[in-house]
């Protein structure tokens, strides 16, 4: 059932169809994994198994209350090119980004199939993780997308945030969501992938910050679980500068697979940051190969969990030439019988000489039920390398509470800010500060830091 | 004379079963400085903690009043804005929380419950600096996380300055000069003794130390040995001298010798 044809099939050159066939060869070998492969030990996939998904189809920005309905997901004080996609479908409507200027660096994956199909065949098919079920199901269902392509020594001054809205339907749907980022020599981008939901029931990201529920389709309601499984590729050339955000705010009846493929020449210098607040079932991969001398190369990430939640991250982060430094951040915070996954592996080839490599992760448990695995894996195949890594599974420091009450701080607040501030590390890495600041809005209601919010983000001087 | 602060009768207290505090008794009046001195391990730190409210350990008997009020019945955060204020003899390391995110939910406590307004951004700033100068502490430590990374001398320091922002009506100082040079002593000291004056003379500090030094900059109205979690002898500041002189050993043969 997960690879439903879709509606209208984006008819290409041959090379597509054969990727797409490719795609299909491989992913119908490799089948859906199971607790039995190690890098999937503890995410059970009975929900994505188990689902009747269909291809999801795109609603009318009329039928969904026009642009206004997107309010809410926006960067408040961020100047940002807007492109959406309705259940995986651009929606050329809702969208609005630069067509003239050095701006002017997005195209549908329809559009690169017309203008740019050499370059595009190029870097599509130029993709590390060929053992990917997932990848490989996104590759033959390849559809719908996005393609960010920027010319050599343009700096893209006008983030892209790229907003997967999925509309609550009586239905399961699917979609296969694909990007590429293409940041030619010495180009700067940001891109933001953001995934919201929007439902006329009690989806909790469609209240804009007045607190009122807005958007809803005709008072919809989830028909059980979506999925949603995509796959970014970044190709940062020779001092390029790539920021990318993924922000996961779907509803709690989303399966999301993200497949994060990240491929660096020499000088360049990317950061990934990961905010993971939806979904019933999230897996962030991300995947960064370090394939020039002195690349730098940041992976940061949040995770806040809540109810039954299971947010599972896996990092691999490959490299492959000298002088390269990676620096992995990922802290979590889970509440309830919440479940999170951190495996990181890292991989210094041959050759790859003073390699810098350094990983961390870090869990705060709320709640007695809420789980954290954390593995980190090093595979190191060159001499003169450095490569730190730890993790830590704790509570809140009791000592540190006590310490905050006895000046007079009472103790949800106390509590709350101990929260916020073990957070707050992984948002203050974020370059946009619209971003670290709807974050902190998210981290706050989410974790129901209410007061907190007031007291520590208020007039900071 | 003047008003009754802290009244503590006959207080004991356990830890995890085991009695540490065994009937201590002090009353402390407004303006007062009381200092304790004691061995190590009798119940100095557990004292001020179970003054502070800290939920380890169990008032087994006994009652505490601040100012008439059952102490013991009030939550850490309610005996903090009730006017007291525990200078610990460690500090806490809080990641993430910067000082002054820290002090301003506290000051801004302590205003709200004292019916006054929240101090905006530029007046708290402004409090902050003049406070920071009492002690002497650089600024740029106070942007940084509550205590992370502090020195010994720095935390201790950090502990002054923010008994200063809080201004409470009773201060137990837990060994504040331990681990502070000899010119932080003085200016700690000195920061102290401002506190002293101002407030109309009527805030008390309760000063746990084991060095008659720290007694030469504040001096003591009365100097109490604490042993085996009582008060055994109490005197007035040349008791701290006689200590500092002789040890404790002869307090405890006192003792046994009265006990037989
Ligand atoms: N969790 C615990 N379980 C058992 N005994 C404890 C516990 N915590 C503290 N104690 C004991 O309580 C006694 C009093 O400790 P306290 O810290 O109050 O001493 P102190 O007088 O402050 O000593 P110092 O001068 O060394 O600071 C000590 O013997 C200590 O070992
Ligand atoms: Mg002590």
């Amino acid at each position: 059932m997960l690879m439903t044809e879709p509606e209208q099939v984006v008819a290409g050159p041959a090379w597509l169809e054969t990727f797409r066939r490719e795609g299909r060869a491989r992913f119908e070998k490799l089948g859906l994994p199971t607790v039995r492969d190690e890098d999937w030990r503890y995410t059970r996939l009975d929900g994505i198994r188990k689902g009747e998904f269909v291809t999801a189809q795109l609603v009318s920005a009329h039928d969904l209350g026009g642009v206004r309905a997107l309010a809410p997901f926006a960067f408040e004080g961020l100047d940002a090119q807007r492109v959406v996609m309705i259940n995986g479908v651009f929606s050329e409507e809702l969208s609005e980004f630069d067509s003239a200027g050095d701006d002017a660096v997005v195209q549908t994956l329809a559009q690169a199939i017309e203008r740019e199909p050499a370059m595009l065949e190029n870097y599509l098919t130029h993709f590390s993780q060929e053992d990917d079920a997932f990848a490989s199901l996104n590759s033959a269902m390849l559809n719908e997308g996005v393609v960010i392509h920027v010319p050599a020594n343009v700096q893209v001054g006008r983030p892209i945030h790229l907003l997967n809205v999925t509309v609550a339907s009586q239905v399961q749907t699917v979609a296969h969501h694909r990007c590429l980022v293409v940041a030619e020599a010495g180009s700067a981008v940001t891109v933001i992938e953001h995934y919201v939901a929007l439902d006329g029931g009690d989806a909790t990201n469609n209240v804009n910050s007045a607190g009122e529920k807005v958007g809803g389709v005709g008072g919809n309601v989830w028909g059980g679980g979506y999925f949603n499984n995509a796959v970014t590729q970044v190709f940062a050339k020779r001092d390029a500068k790539v920021e990318h955000y993924f922000v996961e705010q779907e509803s709690d009846q989303a399966f999301n697979i993200q497949t994060l493929d990240i491929h660096q020449e020499q000088g360049s210098d990317v950061a990934s940051h990961s905010a993971l607040f939806g979904g019933a079932l999230v897996r962030n991969n991300v995947h960064p190969v370090l394939d020039g001398e002195g690349t730098q190369c940041l992976i940061n990430g949040l995770y806040v969990g809540s109810g039954t939640q299971q947010l599972d991250n896996a990092m691999r982060v490959e490299h492959a030439k000298p002088h390269g430094d990676s620096r992995q951040f990922y802290r979590g915070v889970l509440n309830d019988k919440a479940k999170a996954v951190f495996s990181g592996r890292i991989v210094v080839a041959k050759g790859a000489d003073k390699t810098d490599a350094k990983q961390s992760n870090s869990n705060l448990l709320l709640s007695d039920h809420a789980q954290a695995n954390t593995k980190p894996q090093l595979e190191i195949y060159a001499d003169d390398v450095k490569c730190t890594h730890g993790a830590t599974v704790g509570q809140i420091d009791e000592k540190a509470v006590f310490y905050l009450r006895s000046r007079g701080i009472d103790e949800a607040t106390a509590r709350g800010m101990l929260v916020y501030s073990f957070a707050a590390e992984s948002l203050d890495r974020m370059a946009l500060e619209p971003v670290r600041r709807k974050l902190a809005g998210a981290l706050v209601e989410k974790m129901a830091l209410g007061e907190v919010l007031s007291v520590v983000l208020g007039g900071e001087d | 004379m003047s008003e009754v602060l802290l009244e503590i009768k006959d207080l004991h207290a356990s830890i995890d079963g085991q009695p540490i505090l065994r009937g201590v008794n002090l009353t402390i009046h407004a303006g007062q400085v009381h200092s304790i001195m004691g061995p190590n391990g009798s119940g100095k730190s557990t004292l001020s903690k179970v003054l502070a409210g800290h939920d380890a350990y169990e008032v087994t008997g006994g009652s505490v009043k601040l100012l008439g009020v059952d102490l013991l019945e009030m939550s850490p955060e309610e005996r903090a804005l009730a006017g007291l204020f525990l200078a610990f003899q460690y500090p806490v390391e809080i990641p993430g929380v910067s000082n002054t995110q820290f002090l301003k939910a506290a000051v801004n406590a302590k205003r709200l419950h004292d019916g006054l307004e929240e101090l905006d951004a530029a007046a708290f700033l402004k409090l902050m600096r003049e406070k920071a100068k009492l002690v002497e502490l650089p600024l740029d430590l106070i942007k940084r996380s509550v205590n992370e990374g502090f020195s010994g001398g720095e935390k201790k320091r950090n502990e002054i300055f923010q008994m200063a922002m809080l201004d409470p009506a009773m201060a137990i100082l837990d060994e504040t000069d331990s681990g502070l040079d000899i010119d932080a002593l003085r200016v700690v000291a000195s920061g102290v003794n401002a506190m002293r004056e101002s407030g109309g003379g009527g805030r008390s500090f309760l000063v746990i130390t084991h060095y008659q030094r720290l007694l030469d900059y504040i001096v003591p109205d009365y100097v109490h040995v604490l042993v085996e979690g009582q008060i055994v002898k109490s005197g007035g500041k040349e008791l701290a001298l006689e200590l500092e002189d002789k040890g404790y050993g002869w307090i405890e043969e006192e003792l046994a010798a009265s006990a037989t």
